[in-house]
């Protein structure tokens, strides 16, 4: 059955974001936390049970992550720094002491969307305590390694694709 | 000869191509600085960028005219250590500095090194010079000032003060100005992801604010917010502290958030960035070394 907006997207699927800023590099190679936070990691604007959003895409519904990543920066005029990935096991969890899931949320021009999403967190504390979960459970790579996360979605993804316009 | 004169200077033929010039050394062509200039004859100019400081300018042009002389007369060291160390007293810091300058903007196509002075008298459009000052001085190759600066020393009759002060910034990697590309940030949707700019007082704000960290726990490292904040952080694998993260910003606030190695959670909401700030800050970072 295909996932519908609005489901919580299937365990074995792997979230992925596009960064846009080497400034998110560290200087030791990890992602800092602020690419977790600021407008891009905001409360959701219409009515939804969660509170705060983080917008991403879903690596099952991608066709081919490195060139519709690269186009993205392309048609954005923004630096391809890299994609930040998890599966969506790890990402349901409330470690951060927040619950925390990835719910599929497509919209026309990209049917791929979907957010992880963060219950209950209201305040200031409560985002830093999330930014902190998600620095130390999201995984990055550079632009050239993209290459990585789709041997994840060879492994993980079962053996047909769940919507008909994707390929490969 | 004045010792500091005796930074030596390039000749044509290490020039870079206009265009490398341009694009990866010297972001900041028209920033306000101002510059002495010792050309192949150690000759002096004074250059004054866009902005005139009027009191540190009219400070530093009496100070060349009382004490140097342009003709064939050698600048005579001991007046501009005493200007150095008496004049500018009163301004509590200074930094002396070498660097190249564009050498397309030398009629003569000759590399010079310009010997530029800034000043911080804890104000802060001085600053902010200051830190432009220090963003074309991390394109420059420091190791000829250093050396320079290190045999002026050893060769100075004067008090040792303020080259010990200028060496420890030369050779003070987290002197450079860590934001002196932030001004990419300062346009809407930055990220591509609808990021809301990064304001020039955010910047200057987080300029002062790294001024005043302790060194406890050495430089952060430091990103773009898309809510228009400037965000640090650390993050240790040992010790008493995990993480400590300071957001900065919009305008001139800060905010933290630090995880233990215990796990324990603790933060500091939204304050100003105040005189009052590097108390905290002390305390802060004291605190959680423990």
């Amino acid at each position: 059955m295909p996932i519908a907006a609005g489901d919580p997207a299937e365990i074995w699927d792997v979230w992925t974001r596009v960064i846009t800023s080497e400034d998110y590099w560290t200087t030791d190679g990890r992602l800092h936390n602020k690419a977790f936070s600021g407008k891009a990691f905001a409360p959701p604007d219409n009515p939804s049970p969660w509170t705060y959003e983080l917008s991403g895409r879903l690596l099952s519904l991608i066709e081919h992550l490195e060139k519709e990543s690269v186009a993205f920066c392309r048609t954005k005029q923004k630096d391809f720094a890299g994609v930040m990935y998890q599966n969506v096991e790890n990402l349901r969890s409330d470690g951060s002491g927040f619950p925390i899931d990835v719910i599929y949320t497509p919209y026309d021009e990209d049917k791929a969307h979907s957010d992880v999403v963060v219950y209950q967190a209201t305040d200031k504390s409560h985002i830093f305590a999330v930014r902190d979960w998600l620095q130390d459970f999201i995984q990055h790579v550079r632009a050239d390694k993209v290459a990585a996360i789709c041997a994840l979605r060879r492994r993980a993804e079962p053996a047909s694709p769940r919507l008909g316009l994707v390929g490969s | 000869m004045n010792a500091l004169s005796r930074v030596k200077v390039k000749t044509a033929g290490t020039s870079p191509t206009q265009e490398a010039w341009h694009s990866a050394r010297n972001i900041n062509l028209d920033i306000p600085i101002i510059t002495i200039v010792l050309d192949t004859r150690a000759r002096l100019q004074v250059m004054e960028g866009q902005h005139r400081f009027s009191a540190l300018t009219g400070l530093l042009d009496n100070a060349i005219r009382k004490h140097v002389s342009l003709g064939p007369e050698p600048w005579v060291a001991s007046n501009f250590e005493q200007y150095l160390t008496e004049s500018l007293r009163g301004l509590k810091l200074f930094r002396v500095g070498s660097k190249s300058v564009d050498p397309f903007l030398s009629k003569r196509g000759d590399m010079y090194h310009e010997l530029s002075i800034l000043f911080d008298p804890a104000c802060e459009h001085v600053n902010n010079l200051w830190s432009s000052f220090i963003t074309r001085q991390s394109h420059t190759s420091a190791s000829e000032t250093i050396a320079a600066v290190f045999h002026s020393k050893q060769n100075s009759s004067a008090a040792t003060t303020n080259y010990d002060q200028l060496l420890e910034w030369l050779t003070e990697p987290k002197t450079l100005d860590p934001l002196a590309h932030f001004g990419k940030y300062s346009t809407p949707n930055w990220d591509g992801y609808d990021a809301e700019p990064i304001g020039q007082e955010t910047i200057d704000a987080a300029r002062s604010f790294l001024r005043m960290l302790p060194d406890t726990f050495g430089g952060p490292d430091i990103a773009p917010g898309s809510d228009g904040t400037i965000g640090l952080e650390w993050v240790f694998a040992d010790g008493p502290l995990r993480k400590l993260f300071v957001d900065i910003g919009p305008a001139s606030v800060w905010s933290a958030y630090w995880r233990r190695a215990s796990g324990e959670r603790g933060g500091l909401p939204h304050e100003k960035i105040t005189s009052q700030t590097k108390d905290v800050l002390e305390k802060v970072f004291k605190d959680l070394s423990t």
